[in-house]
Parts: C-alpha cells; sequence; structure tokens
C-alpha cells in the first residue's frame, strides 16, 4: 500500500490555480478521521472482504420471491440449499445428505441433515424445508417459482429426516433444481412476511445477515457456529458497482478486494503486481435467437448458410481477446447435457454461398438486435463481427441495438423480434433441462415449436447419465441442422482479485465464500 | 410578496404536473416491468399474474387517475422492486447523499471560480488569467466521468491516497467532488470575469476611481455586487444540467445517491421510483431557483418581486 505523502501533492500541481483545488481536497482529508483507504480498517483476524458485484437484485431481497443472479450472491452465503454445486459444476450435498428416485424419476426421496441450526439458534427441520417449497410455489410474483414447473407437491417422508417431492414430469435431473431453494426458517418467515424478512432474513448458512442498504451494500458476518464448520473470513460486504472500470480501479487500488471485468480491460492491467485476473468458463451461452417466422430466415437453408457463415473461434480470439469457449451448443461445457461428441459447427463462407445460392436467397433485409449494455460483455462488438462476417457471404444485415431491458422485454413477448437477435442463457441449475424447455418447447426464445426437437427435449427427462447426455447431443445435431438457435460461444468469468485472496471463481459467476480466505 | 409566492407555486406545480404526465406516458410506452422481475424462467402465466398484482392489466388512463389520485393524498405509489417500499422513500433514502455530493461539488466550485477571479482581478496579474480560462477550457472539453477516471487513475491507483469508490467518510466525497468542482468552476469563472470586465467599462467606475477610490475597493465594493447578477441567473438556470452531471459522477464512483438510484429504477422499468425521483429533481429545481430570485431581490434592490 502506498503511503499517504500529503507534501508532494502541490508538488505535481501545474500552476497555482490548481494549488488552490488542492488544497482544499487536503482541507477535506484532514478532516477525515482516517487516512487509509476503505478497504483495509480493522485487520481483523480472519479479515474483511469486499466485494464489488455488479448488480442489485431487482426484487425484494430474499430467497423466496427473488431468483435473480444478483441475490444469489447473497443467498449462497446466507442461506443452505438441499443440494449445491461446487466452483466446478459437480453436484454436492449441502442439507440433504441423500436423494434417491422411484424407477421413473417422478417421485425424489430426500434425507437431510439433523443437526443443523439456523442463526437464531432454532433448528432447522423438514417442516422448514416443506414450508420453503410451498412458499415458492404458492407465490405469485416470485422469480423462484420458474425453477419449479415441474414440482406437484413436497411432503414429508415416513421416516424421520426425510421428505418427497412428487413431479408432473419424469426429471432425472431433478437435484439440480433443489440447489435453486434456499431453505428459510417457517417461524421466522410465516411471521415476519417477504418484505419484511428481507429486512432481516434469517439463514442457517455460513455467514448470517448484518446489514443491507439498498444500492450500496450488502454486509455479512461470519457464523460462528455453522454446521460445515465457520468460514475464515470474518465479514464480507457486497458493493454494488456498476461501472466495469469503477469495478477494476477498485480492486487495483485497494477500494475492493474482487470484482467481475470485461475482457478488453484485462490486456491493461496484467502485469499489475496489486492485482490477479482469475478466469473460468461461465455456465453461459451467447447465441444468436432466430425468429423462424421471419422473411428470409423462414427456409432452413439460410439458417444454415449463417451457422456456417460466422467464425466462432475467431470472435473469442479476436472480440473477446480468448475470454471463452467457441461453441455449439445450446448448454456451455460445465453444464448438465453438453455432450463432448458433437462437433462445433464448420466455419465455412462457401459453403454458406452456396446454400444461400440453393435457397434462393435475394438479399432481403434481416435485422440483427442485441442490447448495447448488459448482460453479454462487449455485445456491442460481438453483433458487429457478426454483421462483418454475414455480409461477407452477401447476406444484407440490420443493425438494431438496444438497451438490455428493452431487449429482454422483446424476448419474453417471443413473437416480436424481427429477425436474428444476441442473447445468452446461464442456467443457475448447471443443467440443460431448463435451457433446452426454453429454446424448443414453447419458451420465449422458441419461435418454431418443432416436435421431434421438444419429443427430445421431454425425452431427457425420462434418462439418466451417458443416455441423457446422448439425447443432449441428439438435440445438438438436430438444432445445427435446423438452424433454430445459433449457439456461438461461452464467454469466461473474468475477475480482478486482490492478490491475498484465496477464493475460487466459479462457473456460474457467483460468489461462494465459505471456503474463501485473505492472507496478510 | 404574498401573490408572488402564490404565482411562483401554482407555476411549480404545474411543471411538477407536466413532469408527471411526461413520465408516466414515457414509462407506459416502455412496457409492463413484470418480465423483467420474474426473470427468465417466468412462464406467460406468471407475468400475467403478476401484471394484474401491479395494476398494469388496466387502461392507460385509468392507471393514470389512479397514479394522480394517489399523489394528491401523498401517495407516490410502492416501488414495483421492493413491493413494500414507497417509491418515494427511496428516493428521499437517497436524496441526502446526492445532496452532500452536490452542495460539497457547487460550493467548492463556486469557491474555487471566485477566489480564483477576485485574485486576478484584484492583482491584476492578467497572464494568470490566460492560465485559468485555457485550464478551465481543458477541463471542460473532457466529460465528468472521463475526468473522474483520471482522477481515479492518479489519485486511487497511481499513488493510492484515496478510495477509489464508495461512501460514507470524508475521503470518499473528494473525488467525485472534485469533479463536480471543476465542472462547474469554468461556469462561473468565465462568467465572473466577463462580468467584472463588462462592469470595469461602465462610467461609475471611472467616476469612482477619480474620486481617489482604490481599484481593489472599486472591484469589491463596486463592480462585484453589479456582476452577480447574471452570474445569479445562469446558476439557476444551470442547475438543470447540474443535476444531470451529478448522475453521472454517482456511476463512477459508485456514490450512492438519487442518481443512481433513477438509472437502475429506468434500467428494470420501476416507473414508480421513476417518476419520485423526477418529482424530486423538479422540485428541487423550482425551489432552487425560487431561492435565486430572492438572492436576486438582496443584491439588486431595483428588483421588486411582483
Amino acid at each position: 500500500m502506498p503511503q499517504h505523502t500529503r507534501g508532494r501533492l502541490t508538488r505535481y500541481s501545474p500552476s497555482r490555480l490548481l494549488t488552490g483545488t488542492a488544497a482544499a481536497a487536503l482541507l477535506l482529508s484532514a478532516c477525515s478521521d482516517s487516512t487509509e483507504p476503505a478497504g483495509d480498517q480493522t485487520p481483523a483476524e480472519g479479515g474483511e472482504l469486499i466485494i464489488a458485484a455488479v448488480a442489485e437484485p431487482e426484487n425484494v431481497t430474499e430467497p423466496v420471491v427473488d431468483g435473480s443472479l444478483a441475490g444469489y450472491n447473497y443467498y449462497y452465503n446466507v442461506f443452505d440449499r438441499l443440494t449445491m454445486f461446487d466452483a466446478e459444476g459437480q453436484m454436492q450435498p449441502e442439507l440433504a445428505t441423500e436423494w434417491e428416485p422411484n424407477e421413473d424419476f417422478t417421485e425424489w426421496t430426500y434425507t437431510i441433515r439433523d443437526d443443523v441450526t439456523f442463526h437464531d439458534g432454532e433448528e432447522l427441520t423438514v417442516d422448514d424445508v416443506i414450508f420453503t417449497y410451498n412458499e415458492v410455489l404458492n407465490s405469485t410474483d416470485s422469480s423462484v417459482t420458474g425453477y419449479l414447473n415441474v414440482l406437484d407437491t413436497v411432503e414429508a417422508g415416513e421416516e424421520e429426516n426425510t421428505l418427497i417431492f412428487t413431479l408432473n414430469t419424469s426429471f432425472s435431473a431433478f437435484p439440480s433444481l433443489t440447489t435453486a431453494v434456499s431453505i428459510v426458517p417457517e417461524h421466522v418467515y410465516s411471521e415476519l412476511g417477504s418484505e419484511e424478512f428481507a429486512q432481516q432474513p434469517v439463514g442457517s448458512g455460513p455467514f448470517q445477515f448484518v446489514s443491507y442498504t439498498r444500492g450500496v451494500e450488502y454486509v455479512i458476518e461470519r457464523n460462528e457456529d455453522y454446521w460445515g464448520g465457520a468460514p475464515s473470513l470474518e465479514r464480507v460486504t457486497f458493493q454494488t458497482v456498476s461501472d466495469q472500470d469503477a469495478r477494476l480501479n477498485g480492486v487495483i487500488s485497494g477500494s475492493v478486494d474482487l470484482g467481475q471485468i470485461s475482457p478488453n480491460q484485462v490486456g491493461a492491467v496484467a502485469d499489475d503486481p496489486n492485482i490477479v485476473i482469475e478466469s473460468v468458463t461461465s455456465n453461459g451461452v451467447v447465441f444468436l435467437g432466430v425468429n423462424t417466422g421471419a422473411e428470409g430466415l423462414d427456409d432452413p437453408l439460410v439458417r444454415q448458410a449463417i451457422i456456417h457463415a460466422v467464425d466462432r473461434e475467431s470472435i473469442v480470439e479476436n472480440v473477446l481477446t480468448g475470454g471463452g469457449l467457441a461453441n455449439g451448443q445450446i448448454v456451455a461445457q460445465s453444464v448438465g447435457g453438453y455432450d463432448d461428441s458433437v462437433q462445433l459447427p464448420a466455419y465455412d463462407p462457401e459453403l454458406a454461398e452456396q446454400l444461400l445460392a440453393e435457397a434462393d436467397y435475394q438479399g432481403e433485409t434481416i435485422t440483427l438486435e442485441y442490447a448495447t449494455d448488459g448482460r453479454i460483455p462487449l455485445s456491442t462488438e460481438v453483433a458487429q463481427a457478426i454483421q462483418g462476417y454475414l455480409t461477407a457471404v452477401g447476406i444484407s444485415v440490420e443493425m438494431s441495438g438496444m438497451d438490455q431491458s428493452t431487449l429482454s422485454n422483446r424476448v419474453s413477448a417471443t413473437q416480436d423480434l424481427r429477425g436474428l437477435f444476441l442473447n445468452t442463457w446461464a442456467p443457475s441449475t448447471m443443467d440443460g433441462d431448463m435451457p433446452a424447455t426454453n429454446f424448443f418447447c414453447g419458451g420465449s426464445n422458441d419461435y418454431t415449436h418443432d416436435e421431434t426437437a421438444c419429443g427430445l427435449v421431454e425425452a431427457q427427462r425420462e434418462v439418466d447419465e451417458q443416455e441423457r447426455t446422448d439425447v443432449f447431443g441428439e438435440l445438438a445435431e438436430l438444432n445445427i441442422e435446423q438452424g433454430f438457435i445459433m449457439p456461438l460461444y461461452s464467454p469466461d468469468n473474468i475477475y480482478a482479485a486482490n492478490p491475498n485472496l484465496d477464493w475460487q471463481p466459479r462457473a456460474d459467476g457467483l460468489f461462494v465464500l465459505k471456503d474463501a480466505s485473505l492472507t496478510e | 410578496m404574498a401573490r408572488y409566492l402564490g404565482r411562483r407555486l401554482l407555476q411549480a406545480l404545474a411543471t411538477i404536473f407536466v413532469v408527471v404526465t411526461v413520465t408516466f406516458i414515457i414509462g407506459r410506452l416502455a412496457g409492463s416491468p413484470s418480465a423483467l422481475i420474474l426473470g427468465e424462467w417466468a412462464t406467460p402465466e406468471q407475468i400475467a399474474a403478476l401484471d394484474v398484482e401491479l395494476g398494469f392489466d388496466r387502461p392507460y388512463l385509468v392507471q393514470y387517475a389512479d397514479y394522480l389520485g394517489g399523489l394528491l393524498q401523498g401517495d407516490f405509489g410502492n416501488s414495483y422492486r421492493d413491493r413494500g417500499t414507497s417509491s418515494m422513500a427511496m428516493v428521499m433514502d437517497r436524496l441526502p447523499d446526492s445532496l452532500v455530493l452536490g452542495a460539497a461539488g457547487l460550493s467548492l466550485g463556486l469557491l474555487m471560480a471566485f477566489a480564483a477571479v477576485l485574485f486576478i482581478h484584484l492583482t491584476r496579474w492578467w497572464p494568470l488569467r490566460s492560465v485559468m480560462l485555457g485550464l478551465g477550457s481543458m477541463r471542460q472539453s473532457l466529460p465528468d466521468f472521463f475526468f473522474g477516471l483520471l482522477l481515479v487513475l492518479i489519485l486511487s491507483v497511481s499513488l493510492g491516497w484515496l478510495p477509489s469508490l464508495g461512501s460514507g467518510s470524508l475521503q470518499t466525497l473528494i473525488m467525485p467532488a472534485l469533479t463536480i468542482a471543476t465542472g462547474q468552476f469554468i461556469v462561473y469563472a468565465r462568467l465572473l470575469d466577463n462580468a467584472l470586465l463588462e462592469q470595469g467599462k461602465h462610467d461609475y467606475v471611472r467616476t469612482a476611481l477619480a474620486r481617489g477610490e482604490s481599484p481593489r475597493r472599486v472591484v469589491l465594493a463596486e463592480t462585484l455586487p453589479n456582476g452577480l447578477l447574471p452570474v445569479m441567473t445562469v446558476a439557476g438556470i444551470n442547475l438543470g444540467t447540474f443535476l444531470g452531471g451529478l448522475v453521472i459522477v454517482e456511476n463512477v464512483f459508485a456514490w450512492p445517491g438519487m442518481g443512481q438510484l433513477m438509472l437502475t429504477a429506468t434500467f428494470s422499468r420501476d416507473f414508480a421510483v421513476v417518476q419520485s425521483g423526477l418529482i424530486m429533481v423538479a422540485v428541487l429545481f423550482v425551489a432552487a431557483n425560487l431561492l435565486v430570485d430572492f438572492l436576486y431581490g438582496i443584491v439588486d434592490p431595483r428588483v421588486r418581486m411582483r
């Protein structure tokens, strides 16, 4: 940490005028009680971690109602779930010790731990789990409910500490969904209700809630009595910093310890000794959605041409400066349902031109809609690269940029989009079922309503392991052949971090801090 | 005086009514926030159900009448995101931070401008005037977000003197306040400089000098009070741009003010909060202009409030 040398400021001042400014600044700083940057206060045992979070939940900030990524950052640390993914995307037990399906995967029996207490000292029981799931199921405004569309009922099992989930369909990957529901204490939640619970949440996780100031910070502290062993970090603050340059500068200057950054920010700071850059391939896929009813795009040959006209590897290499992996499947490499044996669609502009000639494409304008800000880093540059590739094979492309919310709203209305649209999908459940359902069985990105594709989506629910991956592989090949959804790449999650921080970046982009530690 | 106040109050209410109506219309054109709140997993049925809960299924005119009715009773509507919280309460929560930053930036800017210009005019050291105006123009040609980042790069990243972002201590206030202050500085420095030069050409100055008053006294007692009038007029008008600039600066330094709140509210279509925020901005704007009018009367007794 550079020392605070006050005298030098005046020497650097180019004029008397600036001396005045600097003097005013010094006056202000002299009034302040501490001269160290905020990140270094109280170097207590275990340490305080300050994370620059990209966003805040767009909803009441408690886990029954809010299923946003921003919210999961808090809930993954304050609450427990039945099952949980580790940083590599492997399923791990959490509150559940084991889970067992019936023969056709329509009924799942979970056994839960009997040594868990909430932060208020009350025991966590099967009833709390059942209560939480029912609250989510019965909510009209919860963004978690969408995860549980397959769930019919949940009830206590005959044996102690067991509960039974009854589904309305077969679903072999059901344990991936129980990672999405954070368990709340019935005795607190039913008394306070959602909005008040959000002000003073009580969980059972490795950290407990301290305070939340919307727009500023969410603060949690170590739960000494955590059943899985108390975490090393004393305190964690999620500070909302929406600007990516502010996040990077914050880490470099030591004001924060950790923040997500964009691929184009890496080059300038790669050699900076004050930070380390860490990255991991994310669980998301950036793809071109297709309104297969739009003029030009209603011809499968034109869609085929587009698939082969785009050089995915070059986009990753040149636009993202290597920050990702080219991908031809609807799920990322770390997500359940990815099939290694499926080939990346070839980049072959000649084939594309040939296909266009065959299709009798007459230069109809195809619109490419994309968000100029928001969820896809460098989205404008990526969209321009795609425009370049398509123009090169003779497709006329009209670009239409908009803000992320507008695009999201247009996507969720489904029949509204004009042609191609740049979109992304990252399943926090680390499983391909949700994106597949959304893309091929009547979800918001599904313009095709193709029965074969939807049939495959349903088929994968009934089989397990390699058999299931094979069905996903078949779906991936059908998708490429038909050009329903055009996957492009899986972006990296890239972070700038304090070199003293020991932690592991996760594919889902979330911060799970029970095993993180700070060294001096 | 009472008539004057009453008239200004009516004007203020009309302004706010226009603001409310325009933002209401623009907000509704942007569509319902339900899909954004529920996320991409949501089924169309869930979205429709939340639309009903939030009242978005009703005809626009009914929604508008309902909203205006609420306003008349002091009910600004709850945030769509934090559904148990009044949107105006959220705005009031953030207002102090914005006021602190705005006041610190503006007063520092004014202080710098007055100090620099008076120093130049009292010492008549004209080369310094060119330096000041030159540097000021350079600062003005940089957008606030860029100047803010420059400050961060120098004071936080290279020198490690100040935290690069955040709030809650005087140290965190310095860079955002400096960004605003330096931006405001040149506006007022140029105005005051011009006004003093302009006033200096008047006959009363020659008379005063001929009477044997010192040039210093002429500036302080004669030209400065007269020069204040145009500065104040522009200050009132400038406030709008100033409030706009505040949003950018808050974003660069993660300063948790009203600007940040309104920005995220806009992105997530939380219209109740956007509307309440704009009402607050309109109130501030009107109040500041009213204040300028009063000060005008004090500085220049010829101006009577009618």
